[in-house]
């Protein structure tokens, strides 16, 4: 996103709306840091600057990456989705896209609100394939990967930056405490955060990763997302 | 009527209504209910029943209600035109505020066996409870371990982060929660007001007004 000086009045409205803090006003006019610019657009669609001075730019390669991830408008080249996810457990009563037994898992990059780095995305990624993770393809994360079975990201995008990218992949139940656990130091390695995931189907109306969750050490939080089964067909395991 | 849809080719998805951060208390007024069809298998002719389904979301006093891409808020009063704009693979989403209208949504949605997901997102707890007394039986779940990282690039304080993220997109900035919580102790604006500014955006209707007013009225009080 670029400003256009000619409208732009230095009012300062915009400056916090931006996640990424990339506005500024200089000499009563607004200017924005583009290396810290996610490309989401939220200061031009949140209709608060009175004289339309925002402006998005013809982004070039790989630019436009930063875009793909954060702009909920934007379509991705390999899903032909727009936003950042996939359909993962919200239709898995029709996809049988989990198993029971099988367990999802997804590292939600800068999130919440702070944004995150390719290069930081690559370092999880990196951790989660280690253990055995199956990245989603259908997820447009998948598209920056160069060697997905590597967890290793492209070159020209590890500068790049975005509001929220997600790592998801399908892991072996005996893998995921070590991986919870390597996370947990992981965690260390990044300048950012991260959300974390764990999907699963439910067993005998019980949630069977809690247990697995607590000996690596973590807890689930109280509230979460339930698929209630209503979707039809319904796929049968 | 204005409305616009964010993307006429494919439908936005995410975890975006995961990862609600609060305590328990807080929790126990959010609720996300939202409905999709699955590409390839029950996506041709799902507009229809989408637009049923958004509908009945409607009828449960939910505080707020929509569709991904619209601006409008979905009510009752909507002319039949703007439920057949809704497409196949649209995603239909309200918020209630209490379990027992989360519970009278979901007797309706059973009853008339539209075929397509339903999700919910709140308290495990509370959301299977409801699934019992109606008679449904949950499927799959999506739990939430919780934020790692460099903690310290989040705000210190719990309740802007609560607030921030009832938009799963991260289109609430932390600044901007701040800010209005400032205009409140100024007495500029009240908590409620701040709330409908910043609640349009979340363009996917998740975000929950009467939760982010209580909490920014909390916070002005800190």
């Amino acid at each position: 996103m670029v400003i256009n000086e000619e409208r732009c009045v230095g009012c300062g409205l915009c400056v916090n709306y931006c996640p990424a803090h990339a506005i500024s006003i200089h000499e009563k006019k607004a200017v924005i840091d583009l290396d810290l610019c996610f490309e989401c657009g939220n200061c031009k669609y949140a209709n608060v600057c009175k004289k339309d001075a925002f402006v998005q730019q013809t982004m070039t390669w790989p630019r436009v990456i930063r875009s793909i991830f954060s702009n909920v408008r934007i379509i991705s080249p390999n899903t032909n989705l727009s936003g950042r996810g996939t359909e993962e457990m919200k239709t898995n009563d029709v996809t049988g896209r989990f198993k029971p037994g099988a367990i999802g898992i997804a590292c939600e990059m800068g999130r919440p609100g702070t944004g995150t780095t390719f290069k930081d995305v690559e370092t999880i990624a990196k951790v989660v394939v280690g253990h055995g993770g199956k990245l989603e393809e259908k997820n447009p994360t998948f598209f920056v990967f160069d060697d997905p079975s590597k967890g290793t990201i492209k070159k020209e995008f590890l500068n790049e930056r975005a509001l929220s990218v997600i790592i998801e992949a399908l892991v072996e139940k005996e893998n995921l405490i070590p991986l919870l656990e390597n996370l947990k130091e992981a965690q260390n390695m990044i300048d950012t955060v991260f959300s974390l995931d764990v999907i699963s189907v439910m067993e005998d109306e019980k949630i069977f990763t809690n247990d697995l969750i607590e000996k690596a050490g973590l807890k689930a939080r109280p509230n979460g997302k339930t698929c209630l089964g209503l979707g039809r067909p319904r796929k049968e395991f | 009527m204005s409305w616009s849809w964010a993307s006429k080719k494919g439908v936005l998805i995410m975890s975006h209504t995961l990862h609600r951060s609060g305590d328990v208390g807080s929790l126990k007024n959010d609720y996300v209910i939202l409905s999709l069809s699955a590409q390839g298998l029950n996506r041709d002719g799902a507009g229809p029943k989408l637009g049923s389904i958004v509908q009945t979301f409607s009828k449960y006093n939910p505080v707020n209600c929509g569709i991904l891409g619209s601006d409008t808020v979905i009510t009752m009063d909507l002319p039949d035109e703007f439920l057949q704009g809704i497409e196949n693979n649209s995603v239909v989403h309200a918020v209630f505020d209490n379990i027992n209208d989360l519970k009278d949504c979901l007797i309706d949605l059973k009853e008339n066996d539209y075929g397509m997901s339903i999700v919910v997102s709140g308290l495990f707890e509370n959301v299977h409870e409801c699934c019992k007394k109606v008679g449904i039986k949950p499927h799959t779940v999506n739990q939430s371990l919780g934020v790692f990282g460099n903690l310290d690039r989040l705000p210190k304080e719990e309740k802007v982060r609560d607030i921030s993220t009832m938009c799963g997109h991260g289109m609430v900035p932390f600044l901007l929660i701040k800010e209005y919580v400032e205009k409140i102790k100024k007495g500029t604006i009240t908590a409620e007001k701040a709330a409908e500014k910043i609640t349009p955006l979340c363009t996917c209707k998740i975000f929950n007004p009467k939760r982010a007013a209580i909490l920014l009225d909390e916070l002005s009080k800190e």
